[in-house]
This record gives structure tokens, C-alpha cells and sequence, in this order.
């Protein structure tokens, strides 16, 4: 049962006030809200179960070495992979695309090979294809978007071919909200033996992601995306894949044993794990997956869903109001922009009324020359905002036209 | 901030400004032009100089861009067009110190449209909006395209 005021509860920054007035926090998409759960775990750690992992033979570090492993074992089970051994703590989507940029640049790329990315990529999607292209002699090929803010799929089975070496694709668009076709789009490219890199930042916060059913053969996770604390991610990968890959950091904890004469280092996951990693942000993100366990989702999705159908006709009202992204499958993410009122005075406007959104590129500057826009404005919702949200933002902006014109 | 804040911010002199930009426009026969970029919000202005003998004769610009950005671009090419190079430092100085909260002693120094930029002090995200026509001037005058 989905209980949208006991939800509420739950996240604490939600009653606070800002600017004298209730916070309205729609900049979901940038960073989620965090439960009471989480922010406890967190503190409880520090308070009294602080220690270094996979070091200690006392019994503090035994317990954090427990829950950190746990937390590998429950993730595996959250995105239903069927090794725990494929599932590697990162500190983001950024770390984890960097870590497999890199991996492929090291061990598969070669002149001539393509990787396959769409117009509607966030950068940390974009950039370490370039570099890995720019260090192997690859080449960058991208898959347009149409003008509804879907991608163009013939344009993309006609890009796929044996030189294509992955296909790296954004689940949900980050800017413009739009849900792409992941799972068909991994059939096709995998009927030309292209494995498949699915970003996951978007999409963990608002579906059930089952990285079997996707049959993807890496999928990336933000943590803070996913209502727990800054600094920890997770990729998954099919171990076929991870076992090709080399490190992508070295040092402590990641090796078997170290010689002058040469070093051996650990099999999966730890060969990825260099140095101390986040351990109170692994804990913390053990405690907001076990926070979506508990929650209704279907009653979640639904709910979010109705607040996308509620902002969208409520901004459909606004004169002068043009919305980016328009796709027939979308998340909760609406990107707008007036031709008269810049974004970033948008954004200031509201934020006088306690409601914060993003403004800007969204860290995808290609998708907005896409459109030929500079910046738009971004309100992203999740599960725990409510219909007063949306009301609030429709009203501000209408309040808006008068101050500014 | 609350709404004090917000009309503090956004005066109405700026308002008029960012709605009908003085020297808004390229210009024939300019001798400095520079870009400048926000990449925090994606403003984009670019500006053109026509400086003889170290007097900035005319001076023009064209952005996509925020309202404090482009009343800033307005205002200060209002105070600089007819003046010196040396001129804009000053005037640039005297802009950083008011964005810093620092308008003591300027009052005199600045006119009235850039004392208007006082209430930016309360919105830190919003000083490189006001700056960005600063630093693209001072790149425009350090790029002669042609005597």
C-alpha cells in the first residue's frame, strides 16, 4: 500500500523550510532526498561500527566487513544478476563508465572499432568515449534523437555492424525524461555480438531493474540517485566481461600478493576495488535498497506517473511555455523553457518560492545543440513529492510572467 | 532569500535593460571581439570592440543569455563605449568589489545602473552571470582582429 504522507515522513528535509517557505524539491534527477533509515545507518557506522574492511582480524572489522559484503549479495538480488561477484562498488556512473572506458581501451579497442552512444547521453557517457577513441584510434558513433526526445532507431540498427565494439546508452534521458527501448535495442545489438553498457542513473530511482530480463552486460548505478549518500555506485557487469577488463585502479586491497618480481591481483570483484572504498556510503546505500524493498513500487511508479500527467498538463497552460521531450515513454523528468525568460532566472524566481529545480545543459550539451537551446529548465519528481508540488511550480511560474515581462 | 531578496536581485533598472539591451547587436568594422561562456548555465555572449588609440569608440554585443547577464553586457558598455581601456579596469574593479558585498567608496566612482548590482550578493550562483561580460571584455580587448 502505497502511502504517499507516511512516505513524506520518512525523509526529513521534506518539512523543512527554505526561502521562508516549504521546500519544493523537484532536482530529483540531480540528486535524490535521503530516509531517516539512511542517514541513520550511516551515523550509527560512524558512531560505533567504524572500521577499515577486509584488514582486521578484531571484531569491528569483521562486522563492517560483513555488512559491506552483504550489501554486494542484497544489491545482486536488487537488480536480480546472478553473481554477487559481478556486482563492483564504484563511487558513481561516472567512475563506473570511466572504468570500462578504460578497461576497453586497454584490452579490446583497436583501430577502425566503434562504440556506439546517443545524441541524448549525459557527458560522463560521452567523455570517456572520446578519450578511449582518441588513445585506440576507435571512432565515436551516435545515434540521433528525434525531435519528440526519442532516439532514432532505424538510424541505430543501421549503425550497428561487426566494427561496433559496444553500445552505451542511457536508459532513461537525464534532460529530457524520455525512456529508451533498452531492451530491444540489447537484442539487436547483440544479434551482432555487441555487448551492451546500460547507464542506470536515472532509471534505478524510477523502475525495477532487472539486469537478467535485460540480459545487459553492464549496468551502472549512482547511489545518491537512489536516496542513499554522495560517493558510491555500483557496476555490474557479466563476469565474461569483467574478466577481460583490467584494473582500472591499483594498490591496496585489490591484489593477492605483491612482489618486486610482479604482482598478482585479486579475481572479481576486488580487482576493482583499490584502496579503502566508501564503507559507510556502501552501508548507507544497503539501507535504501532495503527502503525500496520495503516500499510499494508499483504503487511508486504509478504515483510518479501521475505527477508527470499532473505537471504536464498543468505547464501545457502557461503561455509561451515550450516543453524539450515529448517522447511517448517518459520518467518523471520534465525539461522547459520560455522564449522570453531565460532558465537560470527561472530557476531563481522559484527558488525564491522554496521550489528547486535544475537549470542548464544537464551535463548534455549536444542534446540541447540538438535543439539549438542554451539551457532549459528541469522539474524531476520522485515517489515522495506530492500533487501540492506540482500545483505549487504551475502557480510560481505563472506568478512568474508578471515579474519578469 | 525571500521576495526582498528577489527584487533586490532583479531591480528594475536591470529588468529594463535585459528587455532592451543598449549596444545590442554586431557591428561593421570592429577591431577586438572576443566569446565568452557560462558553463554552469550555458550563457553564451559574444562581444565587439572598435578601440583607436586606446579609446574603446564603440562597442557592441550579442548573447544567449540570462537577464542579469545581459543588463550587465547592457550597462557596462554603456560606461565604457567613448572611454579608455584604463576605464574598464577601474570600472571593473569597482563591479567585483560591489559583487562582494563591498559597495562602500563606490558610489561615487559607478554610476547608478551598476550600484544596481548590489543585490547579487545574496545569490552566489548568479555572480558569474553578471561577471561573464567583464572577463569576455577584458579577452576582447586582449584580441585585436585588425588595425
Amino acid at each position: 500500500m502505497f502511502n504517499l504522507q507516511s512516505i513524506r515522513d520518512d525523509f526529513p528535509i521534506l518539512s523543512t523550510l527554505m526561502n521562508d517557505k516549504p521546500l519544493v524539491y523537484l532536482d530529483n534527477a540531480a540528486t535524490s532526498q535521503k530516509p531517516s533509515a539512511v542517514i541513520e545507518a550511516v551515523e550509527n557506522f560512524y558512531k560505533s561500527g567504524n572500521s577499515n574492511i577486509h584488514r582486521g582480524v578484531f571484531r569491528l572489522s569483521e562486522v563492517a566487513t560483513a555488512r559491506y559484503e552483504a550489501t554486494r549479495k542484497d544489491f545482486a538480488q536488487f537488480i536480480s544478476a546472478e553473481k554477487e561477484s559481478e556486482v563492483v562498488f564504484v563511487k558513481g556512473v561516472t567512475e563506473a563508465i570511466n572504468l570500462i572506458a578504460y578497461g576497453f581501451s586497454q584490452s579490446i579497442l583497436k583501430e577502425g572499432d566503434e562504440i556506439l552512444i546517443s545524441e541524448m547521453e549525459h557527458h560522463a557517457n560521452i567523455v570517456p568515449w572520446q578519450i578511449a577513441c582518441e588513445q585506440t584510434g576507435a571512432v565515436l558513433k551516435v545515434i540521433p534523437v528525434l525531435d519528440d526526445g526519442s532516439l532514432d532507431i532505424s538510424a541505430f540498427e543501421a549503425l550497428l555492424s561487426e566494427k561496433t565494439k559496444l553500445l552505451s546508452i542511457v536508459h532513461i534521458s537525464n534532460a529530457l525524461g524520455t525512456i529508451n527501448p533498452i531492451k530491444s535495442m540489447i537484442d539487436k545489438a547483440h544479434a551482432f555480438g555487441v555487448p551492451v553498457l546500460v547507464d542506470g542513473a536515472q532509471s534505478a530511482p524510477h523502475m525495477k531493474v532487472d539486469v537478467k530480463d535485460l540480459d545487459c552486460d553492464f549496468y551502472v548505478f549512482s547511489g545518491h540517485k537512489l536516496f542513499a549518500p554522495t560517493g558510491v555506485g555500483v557496476l555490474y557487469g557479466k563476469e565474461k566481461w569483467l574478466e577481460q577488463l583490467p584494473p582500472y585502479q591499483s594498490g591496496g586491497d585489490m591484489i593477492k600478493k605483491v612482489d618486486f618480481g610482479g604482482t598478482t591481483f585479486k579475481g572479481l570483484p576486488g580487482k576493482f576495488e583499490a584502496g579503502t572504498p566508501n564503507i559507510a556510503g556502501v552501508i548507507g546505500l544497503s539501507e535504501a535498497i532495503q527502503y525500496l524493498q520495503k516500499l510499494d513500487r508499483k504503487g511508486a511508479i504509478a504515483h510518479e506517473e501521475a505527477l508527470l500527467i499532473q505537471a504536464t498538463e498543468g505547464l501545457a497552460q502557461i503561455d509561451g511555455l515550450r516543453l524539450i521531450g515529448t517522447a511517448e515513454e517518459k520518467a518523471s523528468i520534465i525539461s522547459f523553457l520560455f522564449d522570453d525568460i531565460h532558465a537560470h532566472d527561472v530557476g531563481t524566481f522559484l527558488d525564491s518560492g522554496g521550489i528547486a529545480i535544475r537549470t542548464g545543459h544537464h551535463c548534455t550539451m549536444p542534446l540541447l545543440k540538438r535543439y539549438n537551446v542554451p539551457a532549459t529548465a528541469r522539474a524531476s519528481f520522485a515517489f515522495y513529492n506530492n500533487a501540492n508540488d506540482v500545483d505549487c511550480l504551475v502557480e510560481s511560474l505563472k506568478k512568474m510572467k508578471s515579474f519578469f515581462l | 532569500m525571500n521576495n526582498t531578496n528577489l527584487q533586490d536581485l532583479y531591480q528594475s533598472i536591470l529588468i529594463q535593460h535585459s528587455k532592451s539591451p543598449s549596444h545590442y547587436g554586431k557591428f561593421e568594422g570592429f577591431t577586438h571581439f572576443s566569446e565568452g561562456y557560462n558553463a554552469l548555465c550555458g550563457d553564451a555572449i559574444s562581444i565587439y570592440l572598435s578601440v583607436k588609440k586606446g579609446t574603446v569608440e564603440k562597442a557592441s554585443f550579442e548573447s544567449a543569455s540570462c537577464a542579469i547577464c545581459k543588463a550587465s553586457a547592457s550597462i557596462l558598455l554603456d560606461a565604457i563605449e567613448g572611454s579608455s581601456a584604463e576605464t574598464f579596469s577601474s570600472v571593473q574593479n569597482g563591479f567585483s568589489e560591489i559583487l562582494e558585498g563591498n559597495s562602500e567608496g563606490q558610489s561615487e566612482a559607478l554610476s547608478a545602473e551598476i550600484l544596481a548590482f548590489q543585490g547579487i550578493k545574496e545569490f552566489p550562483s548568479r555572480k558569474n552571470c553578471a561577471l561573464l561580460p567583464y572577463t569576455t571584455f577584458q579577452k576582447a580587448l586582449n584580441s585585436e582582429i585588425k588595425d
